[in-house]
Order: C-alpha cells, then structure tokens, then sequence
C-alpha cells in the first residue's frame, strides 16, 4: 500500500524557478525510502510540502489516503513526524523532559499521563537517564535523539528525517541510524529520509534521485547507487564498495556488483 | 608564519568552582605551508585549540609563538588584532554569519575592519570571490540569495580578504553534497599549494584527512595523543577505534578482508594498490 503518494507536484520560491518541477513518486507503507541529491536539488522543498509547511503551486499529495489540503492539515500532521538538519533548531524545551512534553503540551494530554509517555519515548530513543539535562550539556547525536522522541510521542506512522545527520560528528551518524532503522525493522514506521550520504542510502530498501526537482532514477540501491558516471554527475558519489569492485574490473576481474562492504568482500572470497 | 605551542594548557572558568580544564600540556610545531587535520572525538579540545591560535582565547598556562608574536599566560599581549589578520579562522557553518546587504560588501568587510581603504578592500573582494570559484557577477547579490554550498564559499572569501597567512578551518564541508564537498577540499588544497598558505583542518571525514592532508594531530581529552605523517596514521584502524572515529572506508575494506583471511599489507593505502595485492594472492 502507498503511504504517500506525491503527484505532479510543482512549488516555486519566487515564480521564476520551479525548485519542484511536476515531481511523482510514493513511499509503500512500512518501506525505508531515501530521497538523495545534491545540495539545492529540491530535497527540502518536499519535505516541507508533506508537512503542508510550503503550499504547492498544483498537483497532488495523498498521505495515508488523505488528500493534503487546508482541512485535513492537521489530521496529516499527526500522522507524520520530522525531524530537522540542525540539532540546535529544534531544542525548545528547558530540558530533555520539557522538550519531549512540547508536542504533548500542545495536543492537551492531561499532566497525569505525561510522565509515563516521556518517559516511555525518552526510553525508545534511549536518552531516559538524561531527562533533567539540559540541552547545552547534550552531544547534537543526543540532541538529535530528543527531537526523535519529541515525534515518536506524537504517535506518528511515518517519519521523515530531513538531513538529520549531516551536522553530526561520525558517532552522532551511527547512533541516529542505527535509530532509525530499528523504528523501521521494529515499530514497522514507514521511513522518507533525506540525505546526500550515498552509504546511507545503501542501507535502505528503496532509493529515489531528485535532480532539478525531478525524479531522475528510482530503484533498489542496487539498482540505482550502481549508476556511477550519472550519480558523478548529479554532485553525488558511488558506495566505497563499487568504486572497488570498478577497480577490480580494471585490473581485469568482473566482480557481482555489491553496495555494501560486506557483500563485496564475501564476492571476493569467492574468487579463491 | 610558523607556530610554536609550548606546554600549553587552557581550563575554562579557572578559579571558580565550575573550573575545567580543556587543554592540557599541548606541544605543537606548524611550520609555513603544511596541510594538516586536526581530528578527535567531540569535545576532545579541537576547538578550544584552534580558538588559541588567532588568541580568541589565551593561554592559562605555558605560551603560544606565531610569527615574532609571542602569547603566554598571564602576560598581557599587545597586537592580537594584527595577529588575528594573519591567522583567518573559518568557523563550522561560517554561512550564518554572512550579514550584509550584498557579498561585495560582506566580503570587504573584513579588510575595511582593519584598516584598509573601501576601494581597496572591494578590489580585494574582486580578487577572493573568483578564487573561491564564483564569478564577479555574484559581487551585487545578497548573500541570502545563494545556496547554501555558495554561501560558505562566500563566507571564507571573507576571510581570505584579509589577506592571512594561515588558514584555519573547523569542518568546513560538513552539510555539503559530495561533490560540493570534493570542490571545497580542493580549494583548500589549491590554498595551500598555490597561495603557500597553511592550512589546519578540523574534521571527521577521515577520507578527506587521507587524500588531501600531509599530517595528522589527534586530540583526546585535552591531550594530543598523536601527531605524525598521514601514511602512518594510516596503516590501522586500532586507534581510530579506541577514539570512536569511523576509520576510512579503505581501512575498513581491509579489516573485513583481513577477518575472512585476505592479507593486505599495511602499506596499501589506495583502492588500487589493495586489489593488486588481492589478485596476486588470489593466482598465487
């Protein structure tokens, strides 16, 4: 089933350049779906147009079977959930507890039953001895980590990460992925993350290339990410993986293309 | 402009019962024209360090030589604004702090700060924008206009207009694609190849520190734990563990190889040199 479905979608910043151009593409419920490509190619613009945080110029986005448009706004955004680029944006609260409470506050859950869901979410994103911290006294793969449980109390179905981890240092990085996957694997979420980290999208299930605020290429990762001179060209790059198995047919042996280290060096194995 | 750090050592909030020390017995010699990482994990003291080098903090202990100026603790130095002319310090996400109304006059700010006169500075700006790989006509854009690749570019011509002799970047690709990455890291590269200036590079990318970088500063807790030439930096991945650094992807390729039983010699550092040990083993 289609989670979301964006059609024709076009939205433009000044009327002069359409940063989404007529765009189409869905997300199968329960999938990890990464949106990839370079910097200024229209990645965010969608984002915010899911949310109903810009308003298109035409075209359709039907999520979870709503259409998005000014009455189902609200039942949309509680279905989905996103977190942002920077760790400091998004940090409202005084501390880890007020933060996760914001969006309870906000919907009126009564004070009795807040505690109990903090720190039920706070413990999913395990962040649940920090509670009291503040959050100048929080690494940004923590801070991150809050902003996740902030959404996850919301009770959302899908999760949209808007290059949450491109200002995290590399152990930032791992703790938010590995994060999302187990929300995908365990707590079957539907998962868009938008990112220009190839290794990343080599760990999901479905990747989608936007270019010019077009779908230039869809697929498996092994499908696409094997696409080498048309990913150079788009400012992205290959799996360390492929550009090594490219070496091996260089040097004259034709490896099974593999997207992730470990499958490479299984295929390698096979050569003795 | 060489630096000479001798038994440096930095505590925050000194003589307070918040009091903590970030640096501590720091010893280091930059000579003119290097390009170096500086890497370790968050809150190692990477910062606190580079903060040192154009005295934006000051020693609390031992002193610091850049150039003929000398800093030391407890010792009231006179000068800093010439110092901070010739150290350019570019810090993590520099686009932020674009401000003016066009990037001709926010490139020109920073020379006009220091005396220089506004035509000169905007012939300074002229110069800047194009080695940082935009064209003139940028020049009466607002800053704001730009992506965000742009923007930084805009942000280090800024500091390139001062005119330093030493440049010193905290994650200076971090947010960017991976060919706005690559273009940045090349600039830097081009820097210091063609303008002889030093470059000092913060980063977590260790592919970046192994193709673009000579030398290799770690930092942990405070301490510089190791600092040598990038190849032997390199040749394993032990250390990068112990510190939480993600080794380069090439040195996680031989660490898998190595546990399936292919043997790749240390000295192996690119893609190519690794699958030509492998083929060799594998027709042997």
């Amino acid at each position: 089933m289609k989670k979301i479905e964006v059609k024709e979608c076009t939205f433009s910043y000044d009327n002069t350049r359409n940063a989404v151009d007529a765009i189409s593409f869905s997300v199968e419920e329960g999938s990890y779906t990464t949106l990839i490509g370079h910097n200024g190619s229209g990645k965010s613009t969608i984002a915010k147009l899911l949310i109903g945080l810009l308003e298109m110029k035409s075209g359709e986005i039907i999520i979870d079977g709503l259409t998005l448009n000014q009455e189902n706004l609200y039942t949309i955004r509680d279905k989905v959930g996103i977190v942002f680029q920077n760790p400091d944006n998004q940090f409202i609260g005084a501390t880890v507890a007020d933060d996760i409470a914001f969006g309870l506050e906000n919907h009126l859950v009564e004070s009795s039953q807040m505690n109990t869901i903090i720190e039920k979410y706070a413990k999913s994103v395990n962040m649940q001895d920090y509670l009291d911290r503040e959050p100048t006294r929080l690494s940004g793969g923590q801070k991150q980590r809050v902003a996740i449980a902030g959404v996850l109390a919301m009770n959302p179905q899908i999760l949209i990460f808007d290059e949450a981890t491109s200002m995290l240092d590399p152990q930032g990085k791992a703790e938010i992925n590995a994060l999302i996957h187990q929300l995908n694997q365990e707590k079957k979420m539907t998962i868009l993350s938008i990112t220009h980290d190839i290794e990343e999208a080599a760990l999901s299930d479905h990747v989608i290339v936007l270019d010019q605020g077009h779908v230039v290429m869809e697929g498996t990762p092994e499908e696409v990410l094997c696409h080498e001179k048309e990913l150079l060209d788009l400012k992205l790059d290959i799996p360390f993986s492929l550009k090594i198995a490219n070496e091996f047919e260089k040097q004259g042996v034709k490896l099974k293309k593999k997207i992730t280290l470990e499958g490479l060096v299984n295929e390698i194995c096979q050569l003795k | 402009m060489p630096i000479e750090i001798i038994n440096l050592s930095h505590e925050y909030n000194a003589k307070t019962p918040l009091a903590k020390v970030a640096l501590c017995d720091i010893n280091v010699k930059i000579s003119d024209g290097e390009m170096i990482a500086l890497i370790g994990e968050t809150g190692s003291g990477k910062s606190t360090l580079v903060q040192h080098l154009n005295a934006l903090l000051l020693p609390t202990e031992g002193k610091i030589q850049i150039g003929d100026q000398i800093i030391e603790a407890n010792v009231k130095s006179h000068g800093l604004k010439q110092l901070r002319k010739k150290v350019g310090l570019v810090f993590q996400f520099p686009e932020y702090q674009l401000f003016e109304e066009t990037i001709l006059k926010d490139i020109a700010f920073g020379p006009k700060n220091f005396g220089v006169s506004a035509e000169e500075a905007e012939q300074k700006a002229r110069e800047m924008i194009k080695i940082v790989g935009l064209d003139e006509n940028y020049l009466e854009k607002s800053p704001f206009e730009c992506s965000g690749g742009e923007r930084r570019r805009i942000a280090i011509a800024g500091i390139l207009a001062m005119g330093p002799d030493i440049l010193v970047l905290d994650e200076p690709t971090a947010g960017l694609d991976p060919k706005g990455a690559k273009d940045m890291m090349d600039l830097f590269k081009r820097i210091n190849e063609d303008f002889h200036k030093t470059v000092l590079i913060v980063s977590h990318d260790m592919e970046q520190v192994m193709t673009y970088c000579q030398r290799v500063i770690v930092m942990n807790h405070g301490k510089i734990i190791e600092d040598c030439n990038v190849h032997e930096f390199f040749q394993s991945s032990d250390l990068l563990k112990q510190l939480h650094i993600n080794p380069p992807a090439l040195l996680q390729f031989k660490d898998l190889c190595k546990e399936k039983g292919i043997e790749i010699s240390k000295d192996a550092l690119s893609i190519e040199e690794c699958v030509r040990e492998i083929l060799k083993g594998v027709k042997r």
